[in-house]
């Protein structure tokens, strides 16, 4: 956790430094003694840095978190920064909290709903729902094609007919 | 009797009313019943179908949504010992136990007559509060407002998060976000990059979509992959009303649930689960035998399960009447509210009073239906925690998809819904709250709104928070709520 809690504060504190300098090209205020629209995300982001800071500074320096297990004994600072420069041994380490991130599954079903969502404006709801559901249900396991093929066409076609017709939800349709 | 009262009760007694509350409580119970299926995802899923019905009856079918949820969450920790949401975690401890040793029907009949007390106690608070709380509340001024909003969200973000400081930073991520769009007070273009989708902000409810709801169906397709199977014990559910004996001995944890459910509820980020333990806590230290705590008594699940429904009508006092949300379904309530052009708060007493008071009754409605529904078809309802995985998750993620598209017709809230689903996956490996970031998306836009107006009143000149008794009252609060953790915290061991 401290590993993770470092990097993130790190990469906070990289998005508050770029929102800082969104909000300095904001409008300043015209009426005097009033607060124009930088306020409030200035406000926000001074917070926001301040509380990054103090994330990182409390895993930095937090003594009681030594005995985090790790295939390599190295700091991440160090496998990250010095290590990965001089290119040593530190892509284990990156490797190691990548899978942490992301069971395999999960990352297909990620790049399955990407796709789908990419392509509904174009092909519409119809067209691509079936695949998509096709590809979910045989993602979860589900090997008998059948029950795949029947499920994945009658149940959006279901869904479809319920909310055009029933419900007055109008769905993306093919724009070709 | 209050002309606004009658007519707010026959609006939650028509036939279409009372149909959808019934249509809900049994959606709920399902939703609650399913493991990995929350109130908030089934909330979240039909909230599109509510956008084309009047506002009562959407809220109406909400309202059993939330209540039916709340109550099925028990069925499956008691079947299972798998909470079907988190405010049913505490009746496992006992519900289970009585389960496995033959009694299914005393455990589970115990549950739906605590939670149908519960949400009963909680109704009648609802009715006598939250119209003097609008009163009171109309009062405020802008600096008052600021420091409620304050207090709101500085309470979430320091109690209901292990870390104090991620929940403080998921709040400023939320805060950022909402600063994204046009300026509500001078209409400056704020963030958006030249884009005109981001002109009207990010919707809440789509970041709420893919917060919550894609986050859990990446969970329930590793366990589904992983052949997790739930064995079910449910052997004898055929007598299902409790005998006198039971009901006696229901009577004080019921009664200690459900006072301390709605207090807890009033109260934002205490929800369920942190009323559910202390109310069972103090019920088996109160108990003349606390050791048959956890070896599945009556007590022990009658106390959790009132004060878990007692939460719901406890919550909806501070969203009817201050706006605030005290948990992310009353947020996705006040969202369902704000699509109808309807703002929660004192005006809502004020100038729509019927509506408000319909509200109140179809809490009851809710609860009322909660209890005849899970009596007559529990049986039934069991059978379906065997629905396939390989059926459910697809039809969850398609509506989600529908969900954030049909909010504005607009495929760029879908792309919304998909980043913040990738986000909610790297908060979870960060082990960051996600709760603090959707209520500082509800809460934002009132929170600028109103500090800018007191600023403005007051020609910049800070103190304006400080003078008034309302507004400072609320900033000791709001300093307690996040210094009280830290020390209690330090106590024990600080873990970040």
């Amino acid at each position: 956790m401290r590993k993770k809690n470092i990097i993130s504060s790190l990469a906070f504190i990289l998005i508050g430094i770029w929102f800082s300098y969104l909000t300095y090209w904001l409008p300043t205020r015209t009426i005097p003694n009033t607060p124009g629209p930088s306020f409030f995300p200035w406000v926000i982001v001074i917070c926001f840095l301040s509380l990054s800071i103090l994330l990182l500074c409390k895993n930095f320096f937090d003594k009681n978190d030594k005995k985090e297990k790790s295939s390599i004994s190295y700091s991440i600072l160090k496998k990250v920064f010095v290590d990965r420069i001089l290119g040593l041994k530190s892509f284990e380490d990156i490797v190691e909290l990548a899978k942490d991130f992301f069971e395999k599954k999960v990352l297909i079903l990620a790049l399955i709903m990407l796709t789908y969502i990419a392509l509904l404006p174009f092909t519409g709801f119809l067209l691509t729902t079936p695949f998509f559901f096709a590809s979910f249900m045989y993602l979860t396991s589900e090997k008998r094609f059948l029950y795949i093929a029947f499920f994945s066409i009658s149940i959006p076609f279901s869904i479809f007919y319920l909310f055009q017709n029933v419900f007055s939800i109008l769905l993306p349709n093919w724009s070709f | 009797m209050n002309p606004d009262v009658y007519e707010g009760f026959i609006k939650s007694a028509q036939l279409l009313s009372l149909f959808a509350t019934c249509a809900g409580s049994f959606i709920g119970l399902i939703v609650g019943m399913i493991p990995g299926m929350t109130i908030s995802a089934g909330m979240i899923i039909i909230l599109p179908l509510t956008f084309v019905m009047p506002p009562s009856i959407s809220i109406s079918l909400m309202l059993g949504l939330y209540t039916g949820g709340m109550m099925g969450g028990s069925f499956s920790a008691i079947l299972l010992k798998i909470p079907g949401t988190p405010s049913a975690s505490a009746t496992a401890l006992d519900g289970y136990p009585m389960a496995r040793s033959g009694k299914a029907d005393v455990a589970l009949s115990t549950a739906i007559i605590a939670s149908f007390i519960g949400g009963l106690f909680s109704f009648i608070c609802l009715y006598f509060i939250a119209p003097e709380l609008a009163e009171v509340a109309l009062s405020f001024r802008a600096p008052d407002l600021f420091s409620l909003v304050f207090f709101g969200l500085s309470v979430i973000c320091s109690f209901a998060t292990k870390s104090i400081i991620k929940g403080l930073l998921s709040g400023m991520i939320g805060l950022l976000f909402i600063s994204v769009g046009q300026d509500p007070i001078m209409g400056t273009e704020r963030f958006t990059f030249g884009n005109a989708d981001l002109l009207s902000g990010i919707h809440f409810l789509t970041a709420f979509i893919g917060l919550f709801a894609i986050p859990q169906l990446a969970d329930n397709l590793i366990d589904s992959v992983k052949n997790i199977n739930h064995e079910t014990n449910h052997s004898n559910l055929r007598h299902l009303l409790p005998s006198l004996k039971n009901l006696k001995i229901m009577r004080l944890p019921t009664c200690i649930g459900s006072f301390l459910g709605t207090f807890i509820g009033i109260l934002p980020g205490a929800g369920g689960p942190i009323a559910a333990f202390i109310s069972y806590d103090y019920t088996k230290k109160i108990n003349k035998n606390p050791k048959k705590f956890g070896e599945g008594c009556i007590e022990g699940i009658a106390a959790p399960e009132s004060a878990n429904n007692a939460v719901c009508g406890g919550a909806l006092i501070p969203m009817m009447t201050l706006g605030i949300p005290g948990d992310p379904v009353t947020a996705i309530l006040i969202g369902a509210l704000v699509v109808h052009g309807l703002a929660p708060g004192p005006l809502l007493f004020m100038e729509n009073a019927p509506f408000a008071y319909s509200v109140i009754f179809s809490f009851f409605w809710a609860n009322l239906f909660n209890l005849l529904i899970a009596m007559l078809t529990l049986p039934f309802l069991v059978k379906l925690l065997k629905t396939p995985k390989s059926l459910l998750l697809p039809i969850i993620a398609v509506l989600c998809v529908i969900g954030s598209y049909s909010l504005r017709n607009s495929f760029f809230d879908v792309y919304i819904m998909f980043s913040f689903g990738l986000l909610g996956f790297f908060m979870k490996w960060l082990d960051m709250p996600v709760v603090p970031l959707l209520l500082a998306l509800v809460l934002g836009r009132q929170l600028e709104e109103h500090m800018r107006i007191a600023l403005t009143s007051s020609q910049g000149d800070i103190s304006i928070f400080f003078t008034s008794p309302i507004s400072v009252f609320f900033l000791c609060l709001s300093a307690i709520s996040v210094l009280c953790p830290m020390f209690f915290r330090k106590r024990e061991k600080p873990s970040i």
